[in-house]
Parts: structure tokens; sequence; C-alpha cells
């Protein structure tokens, strides 16, 4: 009887482990992925130490800060339009970028310090209870708009490109708000068509 | 060589034929192991060593990776000073003068005064206010205000944006906090209003 519960029990022990390395991803950028919160456009996003809503997302073939100097996306600028604030302690969202459907990630480039009339909202300090105002922009083609989504999160940004095969470095459970654009390859067609030759981007401020 | 077994009995081969002496026989396989003379004994002591053995196997480098975690993570060793008291802080006094709501949020000036050369500057100071919740608005300093001399007080004034409707009820916070920050507790003054 005894050798049959042992029996019993190895049996059992031997399928827990085969369910938990099932569900246990191998690779480590899975494994230590970052704390992904999905939200919609309009509504706040609560991601870790910060809240974050994407008031509306807009596209140009040109931006301005000042009507002067007049900065060329490579594609077309989209201009993510965002309020955001801390939940507990000053922070910057210094990671920004669109991920498209297929994996691309267009992060927010120079042509974003530029665009900006003051200090884009990356460099803005958030704080708590103070929503702080501003937009990323990002220069994308508009093939790739379609199923996008708009990322941003707290942690540095990435400088340099990681090693060979090994994945960007600093993500590991890091908190990030997701919030995808909505566009489908008619809405992508139509924002893109409807863009303005020129837009005015107006810096973070409160 | 001949491959026809030998009459003579091997030495250390079991005899196939079950012994004479009582208690000189191996137990049969079957035979239950806390069964067997001695056995019960036997799992008692290796119940007893496995339970010295795995709590330290297994607690030990936890809480050597706790005691890392809390000698590296941040927390503040915190001096709580009463109104209109004063407090050490990175080698000067400190004391909150008042603080004040502007349009946008709040203002508090403090009297500081340096106790000896490394007492001078406030860079490595930082200025907060704090809620009863945690959270935490950290003010600008004037940077005009670095290098005072020894012994003669000086009044810092900071101040930033808070929402109007905590303006009332925060508390100033001096942290020191320096660009390479030892390993232990910051400390921190917090001043009440």
């Amino acid at each position: 009887m005894r050798r049959v519960v042992a029996a019993l029990t190895g049996l059992a022990l031997l399928v827990a482990a085969w369910w938990v390395k099932g569900r246990t991803p191998d690779d480590y950028d899975h494994r230590y992925a970052p704390l992904a919160t999905e939200g919609r456009i309009g509504a706040p996003v609560r991601a870790g130490g910060f809240v974050v809503r994407v008031d509306r997302v807009t596209a140009a073939r040109s931006a301005t800060p000042d009507g002067d100097q007049v900065v060329r996306p490579d594609g077309v600028f989209v201009i993510v339009a965002v309020s955001a604030q801390s939940r507990r302690a000053p922070l910057l969202l210094t990671t920004a970028l669109l991920r498209t459907r297929d994996g691309y990630v267009y992060r927010d480039t120079v042509k974003n310090v530029i665009a900006n009339d003051g200090d884009p909202v990356e460099m803005a300090t958030l704080v708590p209870g103070v929503w702080t105002h501003g937009s990323f922009v990002f220069e994308v083609p508009p093939s790739k708009l379609a199923g996008a989504t708009f990322v941003v999160s707290d942690r540095a940004a990435n400088e340099k490109d990681p090693p060979k095969d090994f994945p960007a470095f600093g993500f590991e459970l890091t908190a990030e708000a997701d919030v995808p654009l909505g566009l489908t390859e008619a809405g992508a067609r139509r924002l893109v068509a409807n863009a303005p030759e020129r837009a005015t981007i107006r810096g973070a401020g409160t | 060589m001949s491959a026809e077994p030998s009459e003579a009995p091997e030495v250390g081969r079991p005899s196939a034929e079950p012994s004479e002496e009582p208690g000189a026989g191996r137990p049969s396989p079957e035979e239950p192991e806390a069964g067997r003379p001695g056995g019960g004994r036997r799992n008692a002591w290796t119940a007893a060593a496995l339970a010295v053995v795995l709590p330290v196997a297994v607690g030990l480098p936890l809480w050597q990776q706790l005691r890392y975690y809390d000698r590296h993570r941040y927390h503040e060793a915190v001096t709580t000073v009463p109104a209109g008291g004063g407090a050490v802080l990175n080698h000067a006094s400190w004391r909150l003068l008042d603080l004040r709501r502007t349009s946008t949020g709040v203002r508090m000036r403090f009297r500081m005064t340096p106790l000896d050369k490394d007492g001078t500057s406030t860079l490595e100071d930082l200025f907060e206010v704090r809620d009863e919740r945690g959270r935490r608005w950290q003010f600008d300093r004037d940077p005009l205000l670095d290098m005072v001399e020894v012994g003669r007080p000086v009044t810092v004034s900071v101040g930033g944006p808070v929402p109007a409707d905590v303006a009332d009820r925060v508390f100033p916070v001096v942290r020191y906090a320096p660009l390479k920050q030892a390993p232990g507790p910051v400390p921190v003054l917090r001043f009440r209003r």
C-alpha cells in the first residue's frame, strides 16, 4: 500500500513539474518581461508608480516648435498627446515607443525634442496629484500604423543597442502602460490622409 | 579454462539456503523498513537530521539574500523635528521657519547653519514635502545657495507645485542625498508644522 502511495505521489510531482515547466517561458526576455498594464485611449492607465492617459492621437507631415524651425519625418509624424502623473514619488516617463502589429519598435527620436515647443513630456518631472500634459512624437512609416500600440514606462531608456542575440537590458519586470491606438487599416489610412502639412507641438506643462 | 561451476562454495557469496541461525539472515525485500530491528530508530535519526539540515540549506542562502537586499534597498532614518525645534543633517543645523501656501503649491523657508566645512553646501540636500499617504513632492533649491560660511545662518527658501487638496496637510522634509550613497539608512529630517 505504501509503495502505491509513493508511486502515485511521485507521479503527481512529475505531472506538476511538467505543468510548471510548460508554463514557464524559456527565454530570458519573456520570463522577465515588463509588467504591462493595458489600457485604452481616454482612460487613465495605472502602471507601477505612474498614471498615464492618452488623450488623442494625431498625425502630421512636419512639425514645428516655433513656426520657423521645421522638422520633417521619415514617414509620418504620429503625435500621441498624453496626460500623466506619478502615484507616489517624482519620476520621469523616460521610455516611450510605438510597437507595431508585426513587432517593430519605433522609439521617439531627437526630432521629438526639436519638435516640442519647450521640454517634451519625457523630460518633465511628474509629481503626485498634478496632471502634466504633453506629447510624444514618433516618426513611423504609414504602412506600420494599423494595429500599433503606444508603450510608455518610467524605466531608463536603452541608449545603446544590446549585444547580438541579447535582449535589451534594463527592462526586467518594469512597469509599463500599453495603449493600443485602435487604428484599423482604413483608420490608419484616414489618419495619414487627413494629416496636416504642419503641426505645432506644445511642450509639457501642468 | 573450464566453464563448469566449482563445487566449493565461493567466499562472500550468500548461501541460497536459509540460515539456521535466528536473526542472522537478511530481511526480505518485501519487509517494510520500519519493521526491521532498529529501522524505526534509523528513520527517526534521518528525520532529525533533515529537520536540521533542510532549514539551514534553504534558509541560510535566503537569509543572506534578504540581508543583502536589506542593506542595499532604500530606507530612511527619520528624525522628527518638533515644531519650532532644530536638528542636524549633513554637518548643518536645520530649523523650519515657515511653510505657506502659494497659488500653485507651497513654499517653505529653513534656517540653515553650517556646523563645519562639510556643511557649507546644500548640493547634497533634497527638499520635499510629503503627505500622510507617503506621496512626495520634490522642490528645486536656490542654486545660488552654495558655499556659505561656517557658523553663519542662512535662509533657504524652496517651493513648488502641490495639489490644492493636500497643501495644508503636507509636512516639510530635508533629505541627505549624496551622489554616491553608502549602503545603510538615509538620514532624513521631518519637520512638524
